[in-house]
C-alpha cells in the first residue's frame, strides 16, 4: 500500500514546478456506523476512502483542492488548470507565509485503538445492547446510531513540515421514546470502543424520556435552567465555531470586538485542547504544520483569544494557535471547566425552573448581537422545590447568546465527552450541566 | 468518464454472494468556488468526488460499502464488506418494493457550461455585486460582505439486480451572498441564494445584480425605519421565502415515510404525521403542496431517484387533504405500496434514503395587490433570517427580515423583527389564499446519519393567513 506521506510529497514535488508555496494533506479514513430506529437496526455502512487536500500560493493568491482519491488519475491534467486560474485569481492584499516546522510538537500517547475498527460486529453487538437496556428501563422505542473512525492523517508543506498522525474515535448517540414527545437522549464519545458504555447512555436516555411523562405547557418568560451536558454541547458548538478567528472577520461572530471584555460568568472557563487524554480529535499539529496547543478561549468570563491560522491571526493581529484549517481555523476539542455540583444537587438547590435534556436546531437571527433561538427536547421538566414536578411541552429556547454565557450561575462536576448528531460544527465538547439564570422561553401559538 | 462495466461487475460479484437484491451506483461530483470576502478573492476551489457504492439486502438486512479506489481488489473488498455488514445483523426484516426495471440515460444539457466559463468572468460577477452592495452604503454601513459562486456537476451510473440501470448528468449552479448591515444600534445579519439545475445562462436569467440591489435596499430602510409593533393578532402574507421554507419544514420532512416510522428518531427526528392520516384532512382546502423532482431546471431536479425508480410530482396535499407521503422502494413496502422516488443520495458514499426535491404550495390566482387589499390591519413577512421547528415538525418559528406593516390594503412602514412562531395545524388552517406569484430559491436540505446535502427548491407564492399571533 501507497503510504499517505508519499502520496503527499508526489503532489507537493508538481505543485512546487508551478507554484511558490502549497501544502498537501492526504487523509485515509476509515469508518463503520450501525444505525437504529425502532428498536432494529436499520443498516449498517462501512466507508473506505482516501482524500487528499492541496493548497497552492503564488503572489498572494491561495487556492484549494479537495479530491477523492479517484481524482489522482487526473492530477497532472489539474495541475495544468491549477496553473491556467494562478495567472486569473487576483492577488489578496495581505499573506502571511506557511509557517517554518516548529522544533517540537506534542506527543499525545495511546491515539490510536486498533480494537475500535478491527470488528464490524462489535458494532452491531454495542447497537443491540444499547436497544435492550433501553428497553430493559421501560421505554417503548430507541433509536440511535453507533460510529467508528480511524484516520491515517499526512500533510506535508513546502515550508519544510513533513508529519502524519494515526487515531480512532468512536461515538454512540441514543434517543429514548414513550412516544413522539415523550423523549430523552444522551450521548458518549471517546477513542477506544472499549469505553463506550450502551448500558450508562442508554439508561440515561430512558431516563429523562420516562420522566417526560403527561407534559404541560406553561408560560412563556425567564426560567432558571439546568442544561444536561448534551444540551450544553450543542450550544457551544456555535460558541466554538464564533471564536474562529474567520467567523470575527467574516462577520459570523457574536465575539466581534469583545476580546478582554466580559463575555461570559465568571465562573464559566472555556478552552480549546486536543490534548486532553480521551480527545476525540488527538492532532499534534494543524493543517499549516503549526503545532497545537491548548487555547484558553474564555477565561472566568472574559474573551481571552480566538482561534487562528496564519491568515487570520495576521488579519487581527495575534498569535497562530494552532487550529488552522486553511481558510477556516476551527475547534479541536471544546472542553468545560467543570465545577463542583452533581447534576442532583443542581437540582435540589432549585427553588422553581426548569431542566432541558438537549437543545437542537439552533438559528441566529443576528450573529453579531447573538440573538438565537433553539428547540428544547429530550427531557424538558419542570423543577419546583428541588423536586421534578412534571415535563413541559412546546417551549422554545429563544434567548441572546452572551446574554446565555453571562447568566451561568452553576457548573457540574461530572464531565462526559459529547459528540453526537446535533453538534452543528461537528466540534467534540467535554461538558458537564450548567445552570443558566433568567433563560428566555417563547411559546407557539395554537 | 464513469465506467458501467466496473458497475455491471460489481453488480455480479455482490449477485453470487447470495444476497437477495443488490445494488451498485458510481458517482462523481465536481465542484468548482470562489469564494469573495470584502471584495477580496480568498479562496479558489475545486473539489472532485467520486467513487463507488454498494447497498445489498439479505436476510432482511441492509449491508452499505464505498470506496473511492476503484481498482479490482478494493471494489471486491467493498462488496465482501457490504455482504458481511448485512450478514452479522441477524434480526433483519426489511423488503422491497415491487417496481419496473428501465434502461434510461439522460442528461441536463445546460446552454453555457458554466465549467467551461473563464475563471475572469466568474470573478467579474462576484466583483460587481460586492461593488454594487458597496455603492449603496449610506449612513448605514455593510462592514461584513461574503459572496461565492458554486459549480456543479453530478454524474451517476445506476444498476441493481432487478435489471435496472440509469446513467444520468446534472449540471447545478447557485450564488450566495451573506452580508450584515450596522446603523446605530441595530444589525441585519442576511444570506440570500440564487441557483438552479442551469449552466452559466443562470446569471442570464436570474439577474442577480437587481435581485440583490431590491434586497439591499429593502433592508436598509429596514433597519432605518422599522417600527416594533404590539404583539398581537394580524392577518398575515408570507413571501415566498417564508412560505417556501414553511412548506419544506412542516410538510416536506414530516411527509418523509421513513420520518413517519421512525427511522430518523435519534437523528432529525419523527413527525407529527402517522400512517393513518392518510386521506384526512390537514389544511383549508385552498392548499395543495407539491414536491415534483421532474420542474425543469429546479435545484431539485431528477428523473429517477437514486433506486432507480422513475420520478413524477408527488401531491403532497391535494386541496387541504393528506395525499401521499414521501417514499423509498423499503418504506413504501411497508404500506405495501409503489415508491414515489423520493430515494436520493448526496454522494457516491451515502446510502440512498428519502428526501424532498422542489417542495411549494401550489399558487392561487390573485395577483399581489389583491391578495392584500381587504387586509385591515396585517403584516407581509417578505424574508427571514432565524428559523426552526421542533422534531416532529409540529411547532414551527421565522422571524421576518425584510417585513411591512399591511393597513387597509397597502404596505406601510417597515416592522422590525416580527415573530411568527405558531403550530402546524394552525398554520394550514390559516390559510385562505395565495397569489399567482410562484418564486424558488436553492438550498441545500439536511438529514440521514452521516448526514446528507441534497439540492432542493424551497418555494412558493405570497401565502395569506388570516388572524395569526405576531410576537415583537
Amino acid at each position: 500500500m501507497v503510504e499517505e506521506l508519499d502520496i503527499a510529497k508526489n503532489i507537493l514535488e508538481k505543485i512546487e514546478k508551478i507554484a511558490e508555496s502549497g501544502a498537501v494533506v492526504v487523509n485515509r479514513k476509515t469508518s463503520r456506523q450501525a444505525r437504529f430506529s425502532v428498536n432494529k437496526i436499520d443498516a449498517v455502512k462501512s466507508w473506505e476512502e482516501i482524500t487528499v487536500a492541496i493548497l497552492v500560493e503564488k503572489e498572494k493568491k491561495m487556492l484549494i483542492y479537495d479530491l477523492s482519491f479517484k481524482a489522482l488519475d487526473r492530477i497532472d491534467e489539474l495541475i495544468g488548470k491549477i496553473a491556467d486560474a494562478l495567472k486569473v485569481v487576483p492577488p489578496k492584499p495581505y499573506y502571511a507565509p506557511l509557517p517554518r516546522p516548529a522544533e517540537k510538537y506534542p506527543t499525545i500517547p495511546n491515539t490510536y485503538d486498533k480494537e475500535t475498527v478491527e470488528k464490524p460486529e462489535k458494532i452491531v453487538d454495542l447497537a443491540y445492547k444499547a436497544i435492550d437496556y433501553g428497553l430493559a428501563e421501560g421505554v417503548k422505542k430507541v433509536a440511535g446510531a453507533i460510529y467508528t473512525n480511524a484516520y491515517h492523517y499526512a500533510l506535508v508543506t513546502s515550508s519544510g513540515f513533513e508529519g502524519k498522525h494515526g487515531y480512532t474515535n468512536t461515538y454512540i448517540d441514543v434517543r429514548a421514546f414513550n412516544n413522539g414527545t415523550q423523549t430523552g437522549h444522551a450521548s458518549m464519545a471517546s477513542r477506544k470502543i472499549s469505553n463506550i458504555d450502551p448500558k450508562r447512555v442508554s439508561e440515561k436516555a430512558a431516563y429523562y424520556a420516562k420522566l417526560s411523562r403527561d407534559p404541560k405547557k406553561i408560560e412563556a418568560g425567564e426560567y432558571t435552567t439546568i442544561f444536561t451536558a448534551d444540551a450544553v454541547a450543542s450550544i457551544l458548538n456555535f460558541v466554538g465555531m464564533m471564536a474562529s478567528g474567520f467567523a470575527v472577520v467574516a462577520g459570523y461572530s457574536s465575539f466581534v470586538q469583545k476580546l478582554g471584555q466580559s463575555v461570559a460568568s465568571e465562573i464559566f472557563s472555556l478552552r480549546d485542547d486536543p490534548h486532553y487524554e480521551d480527545s476525540f480529535h488527538p492532532v499534534s499539529f494543524d493543517d499549516e504544520g503549526v503545532p497545537t496547543r491548548n487555547n484558553i478561549i474564555i477565561n472566568n468570563g472574559k474573551l481571552k483569544g480566538y482561534l487562528h491560522n496564519r491568515i487570520t491571526a495576521l488579519l487581527l493581529n495575534a498569535e497562530h494557535t494552532g487550529n488552522a484549517g486553511w481558510v477556516f481555523p476551527h475547534p479541536w476539542n471544546l472542553i468545560v471547566e467543570p465545577g463542583d455540583s452533581s447534576e442532583e444537587e443542581m437540582i435540589s438547590e432549585m427553588k422553581e425552573g426548569l431542566l432541558i435534556g438537549n437543545v437542537t436546531y439552533i438559528r441566529f437571527q443576528d450573529y453579531i448581537k447573538g440573538d438565537f433561538s433553539g428547540i428544547v427536547r429530550d427531557g424538558v421538566l419542570f423543577i419546583k422545590n428541588g423536586e421534578i414536578v412534571h415535563a413541559v411541552k412546546e417551549l422554545r429556547l429563544s434567548d441572546n447568546i452572551i446574554r446565555w454565557l453571562q447568566n451561568i450561575v452553576a457548573i457540574g462536576k461530572e464531565t462526559r465527552q459529547i459528540y453526537h448528531w446535533w453538534l452543528e460544527s461537528k466540534t467534540p465538547v467535554v461538558a458537564s450541566p450548567i445552570t443558566v439564570k433568567a433563560t428566555r422561553y417563547t411559546l407557539a401559538w395554537s | 468518464m464513469l465506467d458501467e462495466d466496473l458497475a455491471i461487475k460489481a453488480l455480479d460479484m455482490a449477485l453470487s454472494k447470495n444476497v437477495d437484491y443488490a445494488e451498485i451506483r458510481i458517482q462523481l461530483d465536481d465542484e468548482e468556488s470562489v469564494y469573495m470576502r470584502s471584495g477580496i478573492v480568498e479562496a479558489y476551489g475545486l473539489s472532485i468526488s467520486g467513487g463507488m457504492s454498494v447497498r445489498v439486502l439479505k436476510n432482511g438486512a441492509f449491508g452499505f460499502s464505498s470506496t473511492d479506489k476503484l481498482d479490482n481488489e478494493t471494489i471486491t473488498r467493498a462488496v465482501e464488506e457490504a455482504v458481511k455488514l448485512a450478514e452479522i445483523q441477524k434480526r433483519g426484516s426489511a423488503s422491497l418494493s415491487e417496481e419496473p426495471s428501465y434502461c434510461v440515460r439522460y442528461e441536463l444539457k445546460p446552454r453555457k457550461y458554466a465549467f467551461e466559463v473563464s475563471l475572469e468572468e466568474k470573478i467579474g460577477i462576484l466583483n460587481d455585486l460586492d461593488k454594487l452592495i458597496r455603492s449603496l452604503e449610506d449612513e448605514v454601513k455593510i462592514p461584513y460582505r461574503n459572496l461565492g459562486v458554486f459549480i456543479l456537476s453530478t454524474e451517476k451510473i445506476y444498476v441493481n439486480s432487478d435489471g435496472t440501470m440509469v446513467r444520468s448528468s446534472v449540471p447545478r449552479m447557485m450564488l450566495m451572498c451573506y452580508y450584515v448591515l450596522s446603523y446605530k444600534d441595530r444589525t441585519i445579519t442576511r444570506h440570500i441564494s440564487i441557483g438552479g439545475a442551469v449552466g452559466w445562462e443562470g446569471i442570464k436569467i436570474w439577474k442577480p445584480h437587481d435581485a440583490l440591489k431590491s434586497d439591499v435596499e429593502a433592508l436598509i430602510n429596514v433597519i432605518k425605519n422599522a417600527v416594533a409593533l404590539k404583539t398581537d393578532t394580524y392577518d398575515v402574507v408570507l413571501g415566498p421565502e417564508v412560505s417556501g421554507l414553511a412548506t419544506h419544514e412542516s410538510c416536506g420532512h414530516p411527509f418523509e415515510l421513513d420520518r413517519i416510522m421512525g427511522r430518523e428518531g435519534a437523528q432529525a427526528g419523527e413527525s407529527y404525521a402517522t400512517v393513518d392520516l392518510l386521506g384526512k384532512r390537514i389544511a383549508s382546502d385552498v392548499v395543495t403542496i407539491i414536491d415534483d423532482p421532474t420542474l425543469p431546471n429546479s435545484y431539485g431536479f431528477y428523473l429517477y431517484d437514486d433506486e432507480g425508480v422513475r420520478a413524477r410530482p408527488r401531491y403532497l396535499i391535494l386541496k387541504g387533504i393528506i395525499n401521499e407521503f414521501l417514499m423509498n422502494r423499503e418504506y413504501a413496502a411497508k404500506l405495501n405500496m409503489s415508491s414515489n422516488a423520493a430515494a436520493r443520495a448526496s454522494e457516491y458514499n451515502k446510502e440512498p434514503i428519502i428526501r424532498m426535491a422542489n417542495t411549494y404550495i401550489a399558487p392561487g390566482d390573485y395577483e399581489f395587490e389583491e391578495l392584500i387589499s381587504d387586509i385591515k390591519k396585517g403584516i407581509y413577512i417578505k424574508t427571514f433570517g432565524e428559523w426552526n421547528i421542533d422534531d416532529r415538525r409540529y411547532n414551527q418559528r421565522y422571524i421576518g427580515q425584510e417585513a411591512y406593516l399591511i393597513e387597509n390594503g397597502e404596505l406601510k412602514t417597515p416592522v422590525w423583527r416580527p415573530i411568527f412562531e405558531i403550530t402546524t395545524p394552525k398554520y394550514y388552517s390559516s390559510i385562505d389564499a395565495m397569489d399567482k406569484n410562484l418564486e424558488f430559491q436553492p438550498a441545500t436540505c439536511g438529514k440521514g446519519d452521516p448526514s446528507q446535502g441534497v439540492p432542493v427548491f424551497t418555494g412558493g407564492p405570497n401565502v395569506r393567513l388570516r388572524n395569526v399571533r405576531v410576537l415583537f
